[in-house]
């Protein structure tokens, strides 16, 4: 006769019904701005003067708000009507006037430098001086958000399953996990990097190119073609992420996949991009926020995925949120244009 | 060269922005332009002096000032040819003005005359383009108002963009693509850190130190107010029901009030902001027309 733990099996079922879901829309409070629910945004503006792009709420007449520059949260307390608290959401820079020689690194605007990008990326922001801060997409940029995450920029709920609820917020292409217990953001991915457009878009905006030979790139760099109008080659990447106790401890690991591709050549048979890199991402929970564990090996961590039968499909995010084309595969993302047999299953 | 910014294009932008008088002639507007330019083309250097010429901008292809027309991402590879072909002397800053201007009426690549290698703003806006549609229910109507708060009569909006709206686009065009929307959208759509060339367009044509254009101001709808809206007697208000309206233009993407939010720096307004104020302050609200 087999003996069953009760304990372990609760542990289990726990895990396991945390993969998944812990981020979807469904599980969270999702915020809402001033046109959807105007009444709390009434009381705030008639005591303070000014109203939140977004709010949700925490409990009766608590509400967190996400500023218009999504780089702040404030916390109103709207049965007491006390002055709000905020919280910044970006970090700052380790640098300061009296030191000539200090360079300012990449995160600069955002988590910090727990938050991973591919060297590649990193690269370029540098080479030219490209920035990634945290914001809200803006006008035109709105009907750009992948899988329409964004058009709920702010969600609150337990993601961990440690009893203590974060705000989980979509600012442009990344995925950012505030803590208020912890009064600081505890973790952060940039899950879409859409740095392409087509080659011929460089001619139609009558940059004068050599005449594409099949060296050209398929596709361009976006953002040094808006920035400095420079021809250089287009970059695209996207992560997942997965949140269950992989290592068996009783405690949640975050498991964060990314995938780095880069154009092919106008020369090439194959349409698209290549893949230049998978990351796989090891984060535990630290004094109260998530840290990167530069000790797990890369193959450990896909062991842990495969063990599980996770696919590239099952990681978060992966469904649409958009009008019509709800909980299908957000099209980017799995892309057949990637060449990438991982991103259809 | 190409037919493009015509005099009676330019009278009606400035019937539009209700003004006359020659200070705000064509040659006015040029001088106004490059007056934008001269700071950066001209006295940097040491020592310094109002003679010298600024050339490049650290190498050859991405050169500024009077040297980016060498910038052959944008001018082709094969520059300077309109000082070649039309016989101007590069250093004299006569000819390079007229340069400029034959530059901005250059009509497409291909053609058989005035090739130069690339399409002007002018000949883009004004020759080759059509007038874009706004395609906003929300784009009500504008006004024009001085620095002094003197502002025309509120008009109704055109489908289409109207001479004073392309020549806005056409200015903002010569110095970077602001978009493929019409002028008011641009400035909906677009923080001031995301359209440097909105900013160059209305420097040149509104700046009390440059061609002095009174602002252009658009008005939008914001809401509709309840039904059961009451005065303050508590009586029926006619308002109610209706549409009301706010203003958003040039002068205020210009010059956006701050705002001060809990847990980030204080941060300049954009459209949102200007509507949500308005949202809450009566005194903010406008006749929608």
């Amino acid at each position: 006769m087999i003996k069953i733990n009760k304990k372990l099996l609760a542990i289990c079922l726990c895990s396991f019904a945390l993969q998944l879901w812990a981020l979807e829309k469904s599980t969270l409070s999702n915020g809402f701005d001033d046109e959807e629910s105007p009444i709390p945004f009434d009381t705030i503006y008639n005591h303070f003067e000014y109203t939140p792009y977004y709010l949700v709420e925490k409990s009766q007449d608590i509400y967190y708000g996400l500023s218009g520059g999504g780089q702040g949260i404030g916390y109103y307390d709207l049965k007491n009507k006390t002055e709000p608290i905020g919280w910044p959401l970006t970090s700052s820079s380790p640098c300061n006037a009296s030191n000539d020689d200090c360079v300012e690194p990449w995160w600069v605007g955002r988590w910090s430098e727990q938050e991973f990008l591919e060297p590649e990326i990193k690269k370029r922001l540098n080479d030219y001086e490209i920035t990634l801060p945290y914001e809200l997409s803006y006008g035109d940029e709105v009907a750009d958000a992948i899988g329409c995450l964004e058009h709920t920029p702010l969600r609150y709920g337990d993601i961990d399953a440690d009893s203590d609820s974060e705000l989980v917020l979509f600012l442009k292409n990344t995925l950012v996990v505030f803590s208020p217990t912890q009064e600081k953001v505890v973790f952060s991915t940039l899950f879409n990097y859409p740095d392409y457009i087509t080659w011929q878009t460089l001619i139609d905006a009558e940059m004068y190119l050599d005449d594409p030979d099949a060296n050209t790139p398929q596709y361009a760099s976006l953002y040094e073609f808006k920035k400095d109008r420079n021809a250089i080659i287009g970059y695209r990447g996207y992560s997942k992420l997965y949140v269950q106790d992989f290592d068996n401890n009783q405690n949640v690991d975050l498991v964060l996949w990314r995938k780095l591709y880069q154009s092919r050549l106008q020369g090439d048979s194959l349409k698209g991009f290549e893949k230049l890199s998978d990351s796989y991402l090891h984060y535990k929970k630290v004094d109260g926020a998530y840290q990167l564990q530069t000790g797990t090996a890369p193959e450990t961590v896909q062991g842990w995925l495969t063990a599980n039968n996770l696919s590239w499909q099952k990681g978060f995010p992966s469904k649409s949120e958009c009008d019509g084309q709800e909980g299908q595969l957000i099209p980017e993302m799995h892309d057949a244009l990637l060449n990438d047999p991982d991103v259809l299953k | 060269m190409p037919i493009t910014y015509t005099k009676s294009k330019h009278d009606a932008v400035l019937t539009l922005a209700g003004v006359s008088g020659d200070q705000y002639n064509r040659k006015a507007l040029l001088r106004s332009w490059k007056a934008r330019e001269t700071k950066s083309h001209w006295g940097h250097g040491f020592p310094q002096t109002g003679y010298r010429m600024t050339e490049g901008g650290g190498d050859e292809l991405g050169s500024m000032s009077f040297n980016q027309i060498q910038y052959h991402y944008r001018y082709s590879k094969k520059p300077i040819r309109v000082h070649k072909e039309k016989a101007l002397n590069y250093f004299d800053p006569e000819d390079n003005l007229k340069g400029f201007i034959v530059h901005t009426a250059a009509n497409a690549p291909g053609n058989t005359a005035n090739d130069y290698g690339h399409t002007g703003a002018f000949y883009k806006v004004f020759a080759q383009g059509t007038a874009r549609s706004h395609n906003d229910s929300d784009l009500k109507a504008y006004r024009h108002c001085s620095g002094s708060g003197t502002c025309t009569a509120v008009s109704a909006i055109k489908t289409q963009e109207d001479e004073y709206e392309q020549l806005a686009r056409a200015i903002a065009e010569y110095n970077l693509n602001p978009g493929d929307k019409s002028w008011p959208i641009i400035l909906k759509n677009k923080k001031l850190a995301d359209c440097k060339s909105c900013e160059y367009s209305i420097d040149v044509r509104n700046s009390a130190d440059k061609f002095n254009l009174p602002y252009r101001t658009y008005i939008w709808k914001g809401g509709t107010y309840p039904a059961n809206l009451t005065d303050e007697n508590g009586n029926s208000d006619p308002k109610a029901g209706t549409d009301w309206c706010f203003a958003y233009g040039e002068n205020e993407w210009m010059e956006p009030f701050d705002v001060k939010e809990p847990g980030q720096p204080t941060r300049k307004a954009k459209f949102e902001d200007y509507k949500k104020k308005a949202k809450r302050d009566k005194n903010l609200k406008v006749s929608c027309i």
